[in-house]
Order: C-alpha cells, then structure tokens, then sequence
C-alpha cells in the first residue's frame, strides 16, 4: 500500500484548485463584511456620542438657565434698590423691563446653538476614523454610485432623447434606513449617493388613469424650476393600469428563499416571513404557491398549494430556520422547474426571489444566471427580487441585475411598514407586469427648447435607435405603478410652440412584439401637488448627490415644498420629517 | 501574527493556504460549488478571528480545522446527507478504467478505498497523508487527543490494508 503517493495523485487527479476568480470574491466578501462591521460601529459610537451630545447639552442649557435666572435676580435687586434711578449700567440695552425674561431665553436659546452648532462636529474625529472607509469604501463606488450625471444637451445637437422607465426604489430605501446613521455632510461625500429617479418613483402619486383598454396614460407638465431660475421643469408621468388581482387568470407563484446561515438576524429571516405572510394574504384561490429554500442544499417545502391553503402556506413559512451555506444558483434552477410544473396559461407565472444579497456565485455563473432568466422570462416566468436586511453598501447589483431580466423588479425591504407598501397595498403592482420594455422617447422643439438635462435615469438612457429595437430590454410596469420622468429645460427666448412630444413603446407581457403609444395631450401647466413634490425629491437628491446642476436647491427649500404637498401620504410626511431633522441639525 | 486590517495579508494568506483548505473542503463536500463556499466562509472568519489565533498551533493546521468544522455544519443538513450519499455512487461508477492511464489504477483504488471509508478513519489518513499534517497537529485541528489520533490512524491503515488485499 503506497499511502505516500495518495497526495501526487490526489493533486494531479481529485481536485480542484483556487482560481483568481475565487480569490477575488473572496477578497471582496471580506472586504464587504469589514465595511459592514465598520459601519455598524460607527452608528453605535455616532449613537453613543448623540447621547453624550444630549448631555452634554441639557447640563449646559440648566447651566445657563441658573446663571441667566442669576443675573435677572440681581438685575431686578439692584433695580428695586435703586428705584426712580435711571442706572445705565445695569440697564438692558433694550431698556424694556420685560426683556429680562427674554435675555434669559435667549442666553438659554444660545447656550443650546452652540451646542447645535457643535452638534455637526462630532462627526469629524469619525470622519478621520473613517477616512480610510471612505477611501477604501469600494463597495460604495464600485457598485451603483459612480454614475456620471447626465449633461445638459442643445437641442441643435441631438433633439430627442430615449430611456427606458425604471421603478426600483432600492436606493430610496437604503437611503432612508441609512440617513438616521449618515450626516448629510457625509452623504454628500459619497458621490451620487441616491438615485433620483427610484427616488421619485418610490412615492405614490395621482396620476391620470388609463381610458380604457389603454394599460397606461401619459401627462405631461411644465413649471418653473426651483433651483435654477433661467430653466423650466419638465414632468413626464406614466400611469399603468390598475388590476385586480381576483379578476386575473391566476398567478403561480414560486417563492425561492434564501435560509442560509446570514439570514439569520431580525431582519431578514423573521421578517421575510412577516412579509411573505402578508403577501399570503393577498393570494386568490386562483393562484398556486409554491416554497422553495435553499441553503447548503435545496428543498421544496410546498408544490402548486391553492392560494385557498392559507394556513397550509403560512405554517410552512412559519417553519423556516436558518443555518448553513447559500447555494442561489441551483435554487433556482429548482423554482424555474416547479415553476414549470405549474404554469398557468396568460397568468402570471413569478419566481419570487428573497434573500440577503449573497448570491455565491462568480460573475461567469451571473452570466449563466442571467441567460437562465432571459430564457425563462422568454417562456413566460418572470422574476421579482425582495432584498432583506440588504446592507447600506447597496445590496448586491447581482440581483438587481437578475430582477432587471427577468421582468420583475428589485424591492429592498427593511421593515414591517415597507413589507406592508410592496406586498400589500402595491400588491397588484409588484406581482403583476401589464407592460414590459417600456421605453420613452421624448423629442424637443428645436425651435422652443434650447437645451435639456434628464435628471436621473443616468443608467438607463439608450441609444435612439433602440427605442424600435424590440430586442433591447428596458424596464417593466407593474398594475398601478407610476414613472416620473424630470428634465430641466432652458428654453429659446419667447419660445411659443409645443416644448416636446412623448413617444412610449411597450410590449404586452407575452408578447415579444412592441407596440407605440403616442402622447397627443397638450403639456399642462396647470401644476398639481404631485408636480411640486416631485420636485421636493428632485431638489434634495441634488443636494445629497452634489450635484453640480444644483444651483440654488436647499434642504430647506424642499423640506417646504415636501411638507406643504406631502400631506396625507404617510411615505410622503416620512419623507418630509428626514428633512426636518436635517434642517434642525 | 497579525494579519487584521490589511487585505494585502488576507491575499497572501490565501496564496499559501488557499489550496490546502479548498482541497480540504472539496473532499469533505465533493461538490465543487459548496468548497467554494466554505472556501470563503474560511477566509472570511480566519480575517475576523485573526486575534483569537494564539500561535498554538500552526497557521495551516487552525485554517484546516475551522474548515473541517465549516463543512461538518453544511453536512449536517439532511438534504446534504443524502445528496452526498447520491453523489458518492455516482463518483464510483462514473470514473471508468479506461479513463485512467493503466499506472493510476493502483492509485486509483487506493484513492477510492481512502473515499470509502467510514468518515473518521477518511479524515485522518486525509490529513496525515494528503495534508502531511503529524499526528500532533492532527490532533490539534480535531481537538482530540494524541492516543486517540494514533489509534485512528492505525486502524484506519489496518482497514485500507484488508480493503486493499
């Protein structure tokens, strides 16, 4: 027996070796969970100085409060002693007797600014700390972020322009969990920190329904641009048709969940299943529920289940544990097969994808990935992607990319509230696509619009020659969801004609053939609240991003605009209060 | 040892030790994908727990033993138990004789006999005589002890031997 040789020819034979790819990614997952741990402590030592800061600045402000209330004592003393005596050099400068309460105030009011004022500063010893996680912070630059801002462009050069419509709202929502963590200053850091567009789209607005068998309505306004006073602001709005979910064919949905071992805090695993019940709740008997997991391994925990089976689905959901490795890839290869198994004729066949982000797997399996979503996508099964405690170095644009082609979208879901908005009260909009490759193509008046810049959309521009291309693939509308689109115009001087038309080529979920719907409705200048709150999100994405078209835009300015049109929309005044703490900061 | 802090370390740490824990995750798991996992899970908690590393034992044989430990938890999962029993018998038949240069046969089915052992006797003739680790360091990366390791690793010839004959 020749133990000794069993190396040479295991090593020649019976193995694998590491490749740079391999190593790559692990450097990469190394260096994504470093940047976590930094992040998470330095929101605790940012929370940790907060409290102190409060401290700190009640101690002073009863400080000054006796020294104020000190100085009033002896002022009205010596008053009293010395009356009918004009003393000027006890006398407030005012000369009004009821300024003493109002010196204290103020002397409190004081003490308390420059403790504010102060308040900014905690934040540059942690910038130095940081410095090299904002150096280093290649998961912030080398995802999403380094998006270069579209120009503005003369019409006489090129008079139409062409995108497709994106209604992700990841970026909003990472936005919002990460701005209680994130000083402005400090996002402003981070070059286009938000993206504009899912910024707009994350909020619901009224826009004009579709007439008909129409599955969308264009309106279009124009009204002044807040931060720019020689632009006009251009609005583009898309309203797809709203469904109800009971009156469909039916929907077979294959939920494909990741209960690896990182899916095990609060809010991932737990609140997946908070979130996926809630969808349960949704469902028709109709629609057919399938459960795939993986982990280290694949299991089907529930095949083809009538969307009657309620507590069937939900205590199987309930049932879930996490523990061991992620093998994404072969999960779904499983859920496209179960998928399959239970197709449902002109319904809406879905893999719905949730997971943290980590995928495992190299780019060239990305790339057979998405070929495998591009098929099945071509077969009629589309993907919809939810992102669970997905962390703020901007989830994983693997999936976004997966969601992207598979005619699904890409939803970031970090609380019940946010669960509650995409799996319910958008239900209809997230599980059901009414238009797919939905492109627009705006073209300008040469002789009315001198330039225009596209705000937003930076990577979903395309070639003109595209927008009749149906082999390009461009984004996808949900029943009900809305797409607003934002240019800032400079117009030609006593500009009197149309500014712009809109063109919009979409297909039919299971067509492959596009169809062109043109805007004939004239630009409205008839301005709605929806127009101006729009124009909140716009203003204070370019001032997080620094933009350099953000002229004059303030926080201040938008915080006005979101508070007064916001009203009566629970995301919108969430909205509004970020500012306003920013504002008070 | 202090290799916290700088990917430059991590990187070199994975050129020295990379294929030795790889290797040993493939021929726990069998399944080049799941290696690959517990090939980063390794790297990623030996960079996190680099300050827990006491120099006790060596680099290699503290880098084998968070991996052995990493692939013991992916095979306790059911599913894995029967997929790997699955992928076993498919090994074994599917490596044909005439693939293999007539000089390999032997070796072959010394590999073969090696991979059929009962999981115990498997892992440490693996690391006596793929990872060359010494009878010590086997012990440290199992955390069993000295006596154990010997009797194991005698039994585990004595069995490959009957097999063999």
């Amino acid at each position: 027996m020749k133990l000794d040789k069993l190396k040479q020819y295991m090593d020649e034979n019976k193995t694998i070796q590491v490749t740079d790819e391999l190593k790559q990614k692990t450097l990469e997952a190394v260096n994504n969970e470093m940047l976590l741990q930094q992040a998470m402590s330095t929101m605790k030592k940012e929370q940790n100085k907060k409290k102190l800061w409060f401290k700190w600045a009640g101690l002073a402000a009863s400080l000054l409060l006796v020294i104020g209330m000190g100085v009033s004592v002896l002022f009205l003393n010596l008053f009293s002693n010395e009356k009918g005596k004009q003393d000027q050099n006890y006398m407030p400068s005012d000369g009004s007797d009821g300024s003493d309460g109002n010196a204290t105030d103020n002397d409190e009011m004081n003490g308390i600014g420059d403790v504010n004022e102060g308040g900014p500063r905690y934040s540059t010893p942690l910038e130095e700390e940081n410095s090299g996680y904002m150096n280093d912070g290649n998961v912030m630059d080398s995802n999403n972020h380094q998006v270069t801002e579209n120009p503005f462009i003369k019409t006489s050069d090129e008079k139409v322009s062409t995108f497709s419509i994106d209604v992700d709202t990841a970026s909003y929502v990472l936005f919002r969990r990460t701005v209680s963590q994130l000083s402005l200053e400090k996002l402003q850091q981070y070059k286009n920190y938000i993206r504009t567009e899912e910024a707009i789209n994350y909020f619901r607005y009224n826009y004009e329904e579709p007439a008909g068998h129409d599955p969308m309505a264009v309106t279009t306004w124009v009204g002044d641009c807040a931060w720019n006073n020689k632009a006009k602001l251009a609005m583009i709005t898309l309203a797809g048709k709203k469904l109800e979910a009971s009156a469909q064919a039916g929907s077979n949905i294959v939920f494909l969940i990741d209960i690896s071992g990182s899916m095990g805090s609060e809010d991932k695993l737990p609140l997946l299943k908070r979130s996926l019940a809630i969808a349960v709740e949704n469902l028709n008997p109709k629609d057919k529920v399938s459960i795939i997991t993986y982990a280290s391994g694949v299991n089907r925990v529930l095949s083809g289940v009538s969307g009657n089976q309620k507590n069937t689905i939900l205590s199987a959901l309930n049932q879930l544990e996490s523990g061991g490795s992620t093998a994404g890839a072969s999960g779904l290869n499983v859920a496209y097969s179960v998928a399959e198994d239970y197709m449902i004729a002109n319904g809406n066949n879905r893999i719905i994808l949730a997971t943290d982000g980590d995928f495992n797997v190299g780019p060239s399996s990305v790339e057979e990935m998405k070929k495998l979503v591009t098929n099945q996508r071509e077969k009629g099964i589309f993907l919809t992607v939810l992102g669970f405690g997905v962390n703020f170095s901007w989830g994983d644009k693997r999936l976004e990319v997966l969601a992207d082609n598979g005619n699904g979208g890409y939803y970031i879901i970090d609380n019940a509230d946010e669960a509650n908005k995409i799996l319910n009260e958008q239900f209809t909009g997230t599980l059901y696509t009414i238009a797919k490759d939905v492109k627009l193509q705006v073209e300008f008046n040469e002789n009315a619009v001198e330039s225009y810049r596209l705000i937003g959309y930076e990577n979903r521009t395309l070639a003109n020659e595209d927008f009749e291309n149906d082999s390009v693939d461009a984004g996808d509308l949900g029943a009900g969801q809305t797409v607003t689109a934002v240019y800032e115009l400079i117009l030609k001087k006593n500009a009197k004609e149309e500014l712009f038309s809109v063109k919009v080529r979409y297909k039919e979920p299971n067509s492959q053939q596009s169809q062109l719907y043109e805007h004939g409705a004239k630009i409205s200048t008839d301005l709605t609240d929806d127009f101006y709150f729009v124009s909140a999100v716009v203003e204070t994405c370019l001032v997080i991003n620094n933009s350099e078209y953000k002229g004059s835009a303030t926080i201040q300015h938008a915080y006005t605009l979101a508070e007064r049109y916001g009203k009566q929309d629970k995301y919108k005044i969430e909205f509004a209060n970020i500012l306003a703490l920013w504002i008070q900061s | 040892m202090e290799y916290r802090g700088d990917q430059r370390d991590l990187s070199a740490l994975i050129d020295q030790y990379g294929n030795c824990v790889l290797h040993t995750a493939y021929h726990y798991l069998k399944e080049k994908q799941l290696a690959e996992d517990v090939f980063q899970n390794v790297f990623l908690a030996a960079y996190l727990k680099m300050d827990t590393f006491h120099g006790d034992s060596s680099i290699k044989t503290w880098l084998i033993r968070i991996t052995i430990n990493q692939c013991k938890d992916v095979l306790k999962s059911a599913y894995q138990k029967q997929v790997n029993v699955g992928l076993e018998e498919v090994a074994c038949i599917s490596e044909s004789a005439e693939q293999i240069a007539l000089e390999n046969i032997e070796n072959e089915r010394l590999y073969q006999s090696v991979m059929a052992l009962k999981p115990d006797y498997r892992e440490v003739i693996l690391l006596r005589y793929y990872h060359q680790l010494a009878p010590g360091e086997i012990a440290q990366v199992l955390q069993l002890s000295n006596g154990t390791i010997r009797t194991r690793l005698s039994r585990a010839t004595a069995t490959l031997r009957k097999i063999l004959t």
